[in-house]
């Protein structure tokens, strides 16, 4: 097998909360929220990775130490051969221009008081991609390609609509021609007919452009469509990892199983349902054992003490769960 | 037949900016009968969001009711006096919102929120109801999160209290805007169960307004699709999903990811209109595939296509053989 672009190997990052004089004369413990706590995953050129979870398991945060916006506490992010956890700030330029990132939200990412065709531009300038009357055609071209019109460039991003301004979005993270696009919830903020539209965009720049992409969201249906594979995460690791069918017909973690079976489908799932209760713990104080037991319906006595590591129980598809292996030996998993 | 619980005819709603007069409601119809679940889907700006309010006539100004009638219970809501008009919002109907923190009050504890809502002079302890409620929307621990306040409890907590609090007045009618929008996938399942479960031990009729398609599909029995003001559809949801008959529709249905990935998306091009100064003829013609001259000119009326099932096309005909997709 070729080099993977992306390997990331026991990424951490944990974030402190604030300790006050007051925290320290009670004797109160530091306490840190423990975002990303371990997570390894390789991404092969060309290939998609979804990565998804709900609210809190660390699946922004983990994206955002893979652009580097945060410094991980631990761990390697090897691009292309380079850890760029070891690379300084100086040396950095080149990664950002190969690596880019689409947000939630556009309109948060967009100068207001630029016009949309000076962002792109400016974008280009920074990075010193060709002369400046190439720039210039370069920036029609890329509206173009999102699915704008050459003159769009002259409007404000507040002229444009929520799906237009995530075209720009991409626009942005495309001018650079990255190798790796990670896209954090780009569809979340947008209506149902415009989500659709954006994600048969994305689809089709993957295809022409042939980009390398981790798709972050908290929806299974968009990820359905968009991933090669799929990671679930949990409370700030990988607890799930398989290619995308595989993921959707053989789901082996309790967790992954109960995700699937509370997304309201148009016209009913028809799958194996772990309604779950209860909400996640936080992530300052994560349980003991395999985090997911005080949700899980399967647990065991050994769940409560000893962490589960992500193990390969079928071809391509690892599982962090004690009970999945056994369960899935017994003949026990839906087929 | 008995009248039904809610009667909503040719409710407008209009708010004045700037740019001019934003028609947010134009003109929508509807009933709801006791105990149903009624569903208004519709993305931004369909103004579905504007029609609870003004069926409980709480626009607030600029923003103006500018036509139509809306009966409960039998009697004609905008001739009651403002005092009448009050009881009604708090004992008949209760609305619940996408998010609770700005329906709760934060200075005061979950107990006297739901205390404030128990009904006056019935003989039993406001403690041992709260609590009671409390202990039928799930809360863990009730005794403690009794004394709580709202900003410690998390976005699924909150939204049970607001359940609870809408139970202590027993009403007949729950509106519900977007409640679990705001939530993670597994927290939104176990919200959606439990206020099915209440609903119905409770012979209550619920108003959904939503967005997903998805939980309109688990949780009601008829549903109004609306776009640019109007209602375009209105069915039972077993017809909406198998017999569409309006192109807005179809392409909504058409919009949602499956999980299975059954169907290939097939988005609706364009965006949704600027509701300021909308000219006659279908809001939606310039989107859909199946428009022509007279789409874009003429008044589009709302015709019955099938047993309980109403359109807002001129082609609605032509689109029995394309549904279902």
């Amino acid at each position: 097998m070729a080099e993977p672009l992306l390997e990331v190997r026991d990424l951490v990052k944990h974030f402190p909360l604030p300790h006050t004089l007051l925290d320290a004369a009670l004797r109160r413990r530091p306490e840190t929220v423990r975002a990303v706590d371990g997570v390894s995953f390789t991404l092969g050129r060309g290939n998609t990775l979804g990565l998804v979870g709900e609210s809190g398991c660390g699946k922004s945060t983990l994206g955002r130490c893979i652009l580097r916006l945060y410094d991980a506490d631990r761990g390697e992010v090897r691009f292309d051969g380079v850890d760029l956890m070891q690379v300084t700030e100086g040396e950095l330029l080149p990664y950002r221009r190969r690596i880019q990132v689409v947000f939630q939200d556009p309109y948060a990412s967009l100068n207001p008081r630029q016009t949309v065709a000076k962002t792109l531009l400016e974008v280009l300038d920074v990075h010193r991609i060709g002369s400046p009357r190439e720039r210039g055609s370069r920036v029609a071209q890329l509206l173009t390609q999102v699915g704008l019109s050459p003159g769009d460039g002259h409007k404000y991003p507040g002229e444009f609509s929520g799906g237009q301004r995530q075209r720009v979005g991409i626009a942005r993270a495309l001018a650079l021609e990255p190798e790796l696009l990670i896209a954090d919830e780009p569809l979340s903020a947008l209506d149902v007919s415009i989500q659709a539209q954006i994600l048969q965009l994305l689809l089709d720049l993957r295809a022409s452009l042939g980009l390398t992409m981790i798709f972050i969201s908290h929806d299974l249906r968009v990820v359905r469509y968009l991933s090669d594979d799929v990671a679930v995460m949990y409370l700030g690791k990988i607890v799930e990892r398989a290619p995308t069918a595989e993921l959707f017909a053989r789901p082996q973690h309790p967790y992954t199983i109960a995700l699937l079976s509370a997304v309201p489908e148009v016209g009913g799932a028809g799958r194996e349902e772990i309604p779950i209760e209860g909400e996640p713990p936080s992530a300052v104080r994560i349980p003991r054992g395999c985090r997911f037991h005080p949700r899980c319906p399967w647990k065991t006595a050994r769940c409560l003490q000893e962490s589960p590591d992500l193990k390969g129980i079928l071809p391509g598809h690892t599982v962090a769960c004690h009970v999945a292996e056994a369960r899935l030996a017994a003949g026990g998993s839906p087929t | 037949m008995s009248a039904p619980l809610l009667a909503v005819e040719g409710l407008c709603v209009e708010i004045p900016t700037q740019r001019g007069i934003v028609q947010a409601v134009r003109g929508v119809s509807f009933t709801v009968e006791r105990g149903e679940t009624f569903a208004l889907v519709g993305e931004s700006g369909s103004g579905k969001t504007m029609t609870c309010p003004a069926i409980l006539r709480l626009i607030h100004p600029p923003g103006r009711i500018s036509g139509g009638r809306v009966t409960f219970q039998g009697r004609n809501l905008a001739r009651l006096p403002e005092r009448d008009l009050e009881r009604i919002r708090g004992s008949g109907f209760v609305m619940v919102f996408q998010d609770p923190m700005s329906a709760l009050n934060p200075v005061l504890t979950v107990e006297e929120q739901i205390a404030e809502a128990l009904p006056w002079g019935r003989p039993y302890s406001r403690r041992d109801r709260a609590l009671d409620l409390l202990r039928r929307v799930g809360i863990p621990d009730p005794e403690r999160r009794l004394r709580a306040y709202p900003h410690q409890l998390s976005g699924g907590q909150r939204q049970r209290v607001m359940l609870a609090i809408a139970l202590a007045r027993q009403p007949a009618l729950l509106l519900a805007d977007e409640p679990t929008t705001a939530l993670d996938v597994t927290i939104q399942a176990q919200i959606l169960r439990l206020i099915v479960t209440l609903q119905k031990e409770y012979g209550m009729a619920l108003i959904l307004v939503t967005h997903d398609l998805g939980v309109v599909y688990h949780m009601v029995d008829r549903v109004a699709v609306m776009y640019a003001g109007q209602i375009m559809e209105l069915a039972a949801k077993g017809d909406l999903f198998a017999r569409p008959r309006h192109p807005y529709t179809i392409g909504l249905i058409r919009s949602v990811p499956s999980i299975d990935r059954r169907r290939p998306l097939a988005p609706i091009p364009g965006s949704p209109p600027d509701l300021i100064g909308l000219g006659p003829g279908c809001p939606f013609a310039p989107r859909c595939a199946w428009a022509s001259d007279e789409c874009r000119t003429g008044e589009i009326p709302f015709v019955r296509v099938g047993d309980g099932h109403w359109s807002r096309c001129l082609k609605a005909d032509l689109l029995e053989a394309e549904a279902g997709g």
